[in-house]
């Protein structure tokens, strides 16, 4: 029987959420070819996370080691080499991280595999998966196919949903922990969460966000008078806000900060660059207001508003204010 | 010291991009503006900044590509790197990460660079692989998504903070040599100054052939090419400001938002 390798990193044990979106996309991949899936975890102690996993039906080994306390892409690349000879998986999935494409990338070497990434959708045909990706910025849809049986993916967070557990009835899988020895140069000393308080930014129902179109660092004090309108909402901001250090890293959304999907997406001066949309097309709800009336976030916006921020906004809280009089 | 830099040429993000008859890939129309991937300018700025604090370092800029990589490559001469390398590649089509890794792992390879630095993505792909997969192939250690660098005061191991994310960082060691991946934001790239320009104008780029085994190698392909479905669900508020802000307002309340 085939098997398909869903690998997931944590933090201090602790598993990203969207790490199980993996489980959805290996599910699919599956469906042609009947294929096992097994679910690999590596932390210091993983036996929380590993039960966790396990929920999703599918059997989990948790890899254990000093050095997995923190990331450790590297270290997981050696243990997925190994596990590569022990069970010759048709593909090996990963999260399309940072330190998911390091791994993916030191393993495409080691192994001999070929790897595909930030795949947004998988299309089954009869020989194998077409794997599709965005390219230039959104303007074009590219199908890949690996040149063998076997592949390294990377998958875009928020492309897959985390499988429902309440309503699907799954069996919980096995679980495997292993302590495993291995050594790499990349040693982890310790993290460091941004001193901010807690900006909440997955699970509040509103994020009002801030591009480069705000203009100035004193326009973001109209973005926060505008999410103050919600009760619960917060504040996002493009790669570039943070860039500039007007807002810290905790506020970035996009593929290198975090994936959202909340109830309203309030896009204030953000022009649309892919990496920013690949954190927040899943939105319910996205309004889209900038003075660019070609901005690429309004071909996936529900709501399109083509204004100057600087007066529109200013002008939106007063309207609103007259309204709850 | 020795330092590469590794830099990509790409499109720029409003360009409009065509898909070509045979839908195999995309032409290569006049109304592209070409220019360096964001992300290598800041690693290639922070090369810079080494030298400039530690002295006795070169900087060499390295890109696979046609001929017109070679604007970008000059680029690079003036905004401060001392050498430039073009590894030759005509071919108008998708290029796997794996290809240009390769091309560039056989130029370091018996150079003995003390660091590689690459941007940790390229705007018009986001693979997000070169760097690292350039690191496997000469057995470097690699560190990705750096928003800061120290190197230790005998230059034998450089301290490292990747960005994990949304504000959580890490720390890493790592031995030289080493090859970093530099995320945005690390530092502020600097204008091309007017002797740099001036020298830039006069040296020449070192050109390199790509190698046929190299880019005759199995890889992932193409298997179709297509713009994406126009979803246009997208309502335009119109009217005077006031207008548009009430519309906005009446939405938000009827969707029980506001």
């Amino acid at each position: 029987m085939k098997t398909i390798l869903v690998i997931i990193d944590t933090i201090t044990n602790k598993p990203q959420v969207s790490g199980f979106e993996l489980i959805s996309f290996a599910e699919k991949l599956a469906e042609n070819d009947y294929a096992q899936i097994k679910v690999i975890i590596s932390g210091e102690n993983t036996r929380e996370a590993a039960e966790k996993a396990a929920l999703y039906g599918h059997d989990v080994i948790g890899l254990e080691h000093d050095d997995f306390r923190y990331p450790n892409p590297e270290l997981v690349a050696n243990e997925i080499t190994g596990l590569i000879d022990e069970f010759h998986p048709v593909y090996v999935c990963l999260q399309h991280t940072m330190r998911g494409c390091q791994t993916a990338a030191r393993v495409s070497v080691t192994a001999g595999f070929g790897c595909i990434t930030a795949v947004e959708s998988c299309r089954l045909t009869d020989k194998m998966p077409a794997l599709k990706k965005s390219m230039f910025n959104g303007k074009i849809n590219v199908d890949l196919q690996p040149d063998a049986m076997q592949s390294i993916v990377t998958v875009l967070p928020g492309a897959f949903t985390v499988p429902d557990i309440i309503s699907s009835q799954r069996i919980p899988g096995t679980i495997q922990v292993r302590k495993t020895t291995g050594i790499s140069a990349y040693k982890p000393l310790g993290i460091r969460e941004s001193a901010e308080e807690n900006v909440r930014l997955e699970e509040s129902d509103v994020i009002v966000s801030a591009g480069r179109g705000i203009g100035t660092r004193e326009n973001l004090e109209l973005v926060r008078s505008v999410a103050r309108l919600f009760p619960d909402s917060a504040v996002g901001a493009s790669r570039t806000i943070c860039d500039l250090k007007w807002l810290p890293f905790a506020h970035q959304v996009g593929v290198t900060g975090k994936t959202v999907s909340p109830k309203l997406y309030l896009a204030c001066g953000i022009s649309g660059a892919q990496q920013h949309i690949a954190g927040m097309k899943g939105s319910q709800m996205i309004v889209a207001i900038n003075k660019d009336p070609q901005a690429a976030i309004f071909s996936i916006s529900d709501y399109i508003i083509v204004e100057d921020l600087t007066t529109f906004l200013p002008l939106l809280i007063r309207k609103y204010d007259e309204m709850n009089k | 010291m020795k330092i590469l830099v590794c830099v990509k040429q790409v499109p720029d993000t409003e360009s409009p991009i065509t898909i070509d008859a045979d839908t195999t890939w995309i032409i290569e129309h006049e109304y592209i503006a070409f220019r360096m991937n964001l992300y290598d300018e800041y690693a290639l700025e922070e090369a810079v900044l080494i030298r400039e604090a530690i002295g006795n370092v070169s900087v060499d800029a390295i890109s696979v590509g046609p001929s017109r990589v070679s604007a970008t490559l000059k680029k690079s001469l003036e905004k401060g790197a001392d050498n430039a390398i073009h590894i030759i590649l005509e071919k108008n089509a998708y290029c796997p990460p794996i290809v240009v890794a390769d091309l560039i792992a056989e130029y370091a390879r018996h150079r003995n660079y003390d660091l590689i630095f690459t941007g940790v993505m390229a705007e018009d792909d986001m693979q997000c692989q070169v760097g690292p997969l350039i690191a496997a192939r000469l057995r470097l250690p690699c560190a990705a998504s750096i928003i800061k660098e120290t190197l230790n005061k005998e230059g034998a191991a450089i301290t490292a903070e990747c960005e994990l994310e949304g504000g959580i960082t890490e720390t890493v060691i790592l031995p030289i040599p080493s090859l970093l991946t530099i995320q945005s934001g690390i530092n502020r790239p600097r204008y091309p100054s007017l002797s740099n320009v001036m020298r830039a104008k006069e040296q020449e780029l070192i050109w390199i052939q790509a190698d046929s085994d190299i880019l005759s190698q199995p890889a992932e392909r193409v298997v179709s090419i297509s713009y994406p479905e126009q979803t246009s669900k997208g309502t335009i508020i119109d009217g005077s400001p006031d207008q548009k802000a009430e519309q906005l307002l009446a939405i938000l309340h009827e969707k029980s938002l506001l």
